[in-house]
């Protein structure tokens, strides 16, 4: 089975990403997307009708059989005040800034 | 004084700089400046290095002194030790090999970097990777590639080529770099250098850029056990920033490292090896089983992987989506690279994220946007975590049977600067060997496994969660009975 993904599609996903692509780069996107795409097809011959998903890995190990998975799943700091950063420092990185704000175009 | 530094051999482990430190046979600071020469020397042909910490180096050296000078060593006080530029290093630029951080400067260290600071090192850099550590060459640094120091023609691997690397080329003793599907083992075994992709939540994750959040994992390089271990006990351990690092005990890593291979049964999976695999890698492969053999192992080639050939589909499934999600962030507002602005936030928004990103991260967005978007989810991402169960839960199977399995980290030895640039998936089969132990969240080590044709290859030992002693425990007892670890790189022509 040939894997067909379409230019359009190329260009739909790129807007979902929010990442702007050339057509030059779309074409080649769609034909490395079909390539990639058509080899993982091949997960659809392992049956997995009875098999849950992974949905993450902390707590599913091996070694834990042995351990309450409560414990496991409650990994949770405690909840304490903190010194929080100062508002220089959260605002250093910004590439736009105007006293204590970020400048953007409006988003509204 | 002048003759004490003839006696500094930038060859030498970390452990044995450290009895030369508590002997005073040279200071902390006189191996510093004879590693900067050297670093920046070597640097201009391997590109290694994306930044290099001199004066932090320096004063850090010094402190090291008062430590050493007040009994306060440990066994890291005073080693130089490079990082991963993937690592946020507090008020120094943190840049993940990419345009889009390349002006970033972290307000906070990654838990990894303050404890090595903690624990006396002398962080001398941060070195090179493939951007956002996405790459199996590093080719894909917006910095330029890292060169493989047993052939400059040939890449280190990837992503943690720069951390492979300078501990290859004899500049520093240790490093520090991230695993998401073999970014430590392939460039270890690339470039001849020991690299543990830990167990999943082994390490604290908080302060390492993310990329994809249930398969990453940070880990040590080193060129040998000792120094591994040592290394390995510093950054492990439970870390209430991360909620997916382990309250499980860490253990004293280097307590069963002489305790030989009397009693251990290794899995050799003939599924894996059945295709792909270069016949002269597979003959190094088959000696180090060999030497394992000669001295006490026992082996298993009956064990079943049957889904194996899976992996590949259900990394670049799972990866690419969790990175579409972790690359969300940059949105060029916060922090990091923004384009002019646009007539809209969200014009500005999307020239930004195609200016800042290189090829290869884009690629992987899309690939996981693709995989996540309506109508696919089921039949991609969804089905691909189901196959992660599969994969688990064989691999759990196996090493009910077995302590540890082993493989060749890698099908081939390193291959020539941009041989697969052009070839996506040719490039990610290269990670093949190395992406299970992610999928499963299991602890991998790649120790140097002998030469083809001048070119190092890897021996990778994958174990039960948590079993890090074990695997430290089996490479100790092959590198006392192998050399391999301390052929060293000719670059005296540098």
């Amino acid at each position: 089975m040939r894997m067909e993904i379409s230019e359009d599609e190329v260009l739909h996903v790129a807007e979902l990403a929010r990442i702007k692509v050339t057509l030059a780069e779309s074409r080649e996107i769609k034909e490395q997307l079909e390539t990639i795409f058509q080899h993982f097809s091949s997960l659809q011959d392992i049956d997995t009708e009875a098999v849950d998903p992974t949905m993450h890995i902390s707590g599913n190990q091996i070694v834990l059989d042995h351990i309450d998975r409560e414990d496991v799943n409650q990994n949770i700091r405690s909840d304490l005040i903190e010194t929080p950063l100062d508002t220089e420092q959260v605002l250093q990185n910004s590439p736009r800034r105007e006293n204590t704000f970020i400048r953007t175009k409006g988003v509204l | 004084m002048a003759e004490m530094n003839t006696e500094i051999q930038l060859g030498q482990n970390a452990h044995t700089h450290a009895d030369n430190f508590r002997n005073g046979t040279y200071s902390p600071a006189e191996l510093l400046n004879k590693t900067l020469d050297n670093l920046e020397k070597l640097d201009t042909q391997l590109n290694a290095y994306i930044s290099v910490m001199r004066s932090e180096a320096t004063s850090a050296a010094e402190r090291a002194s008062s430590a050493i000078d007040s009994g306060e060593a440990t066994p890291l006080t005073g080693i130089p030790i490079a990082v991963k530029d993937l690592l946020n290093t507090k008020d120094w630029k943190t840049t993940a090999a990419s345009k889009m951080l390349s002006t970033y400067v972290p307000v906070e260290d990654s838990t990894v970097v303050a404890r090595l600071k903690a624990a006396g090192a002398v962080l001398v850099g941060k070195t090179n990777l493939d951007e956002f550590a996405m790459g199996s060459s590093n080719e894909f640094s917006a910095f330029g590639p890292v060169k493989n120091p047993w052939d400059v023609s040939r890449v280190p691997g990837g992503s943690s080529g720069g951390s492979a690397v300078t501990v290859a080329s004899r500049v520093v003793p240790l490093s520090i770099g991230t695993d998401t599907g073999g970014s430590i083992r392939q460039p270890a075994a690339f470039c001849g250098v020991l690299g543990l992709k830990p167990t999943y939540g082994r390490v604290s994750r908080f302060g390492v850029v993310a990329f994809a959040s249930s398969l990453d994992q940070v880990g040590p390089f080193a060129r040998d056990s000792y120094d591994l271990a040592n290394l390995l006990q510093v950054i492990a351990g439970y870390d209430p920033k991360d909620s997916t690092s382990s309250r499980i005990p860490v253990p004293d890593f280097s307590s069963q490292l002489l305790h030989g291979l009397d009693g251990l049964t290794f899995g050799v999976p003939s599924d894996m090896l059945s295709s792909g695999v270069d016949p002269l890698v597979q003959g190094a492969f088959e000696k180090s089983i060999e030497v394992l053999q000669a001295n006490g192992a026992q082996i298993n080639r009956d064990i079943q992987l049957p889904s194996i050939e899976a992996a590949l589909p259900v990394y670049y499934l799972i990866a690419p989506s969790e990175a579409s999600a972790n690359l969300a962030r940059y949105d060029g507002v916060k922090y990091g690279h923004s384009a002019e602005l646009g007539e809209s936030a969200e014009e500005t928004m999307f020239n930004t994220r195609g200016e800042g990103f290189g090829p290869e991260v884009k690629r992987r967005i899309l690939i996981g946007t693709y995989a996540l978007s309506a109508g696919y989810y089921d039949a991609f991402y969804l089905k691909a975590q189901k196959v992660r169960t599969v994969i688990r839960t064989e691999y759990e199977e196996a090493l009910n049977k077995v302590d540890a399995i082993l493989t060749p980290t890698t099908p081939t030895p390193a291959f020539k600067l941009g041989a697969k640039l052009d070839d996506p998936l040719e490039m990610y089969l290269n990670d093949l060997y190395t992406l299970p132990a992610n999928i499963a969240g299991l602890p991998g080590l790649s120790i140097p496994g002998g030469f083809i044709d001048g070119l190092p290859v890897g021996l990778q030992i994958v174990g039960r969660s948590f079993s890090e002693p074990t695997l430290l425990r089996i490479a100790n007892a092959y590198q006392t009975h192998t050399d391999w670890h301390n052929q060293a790189p000719d670059l005296s022509s540098y």
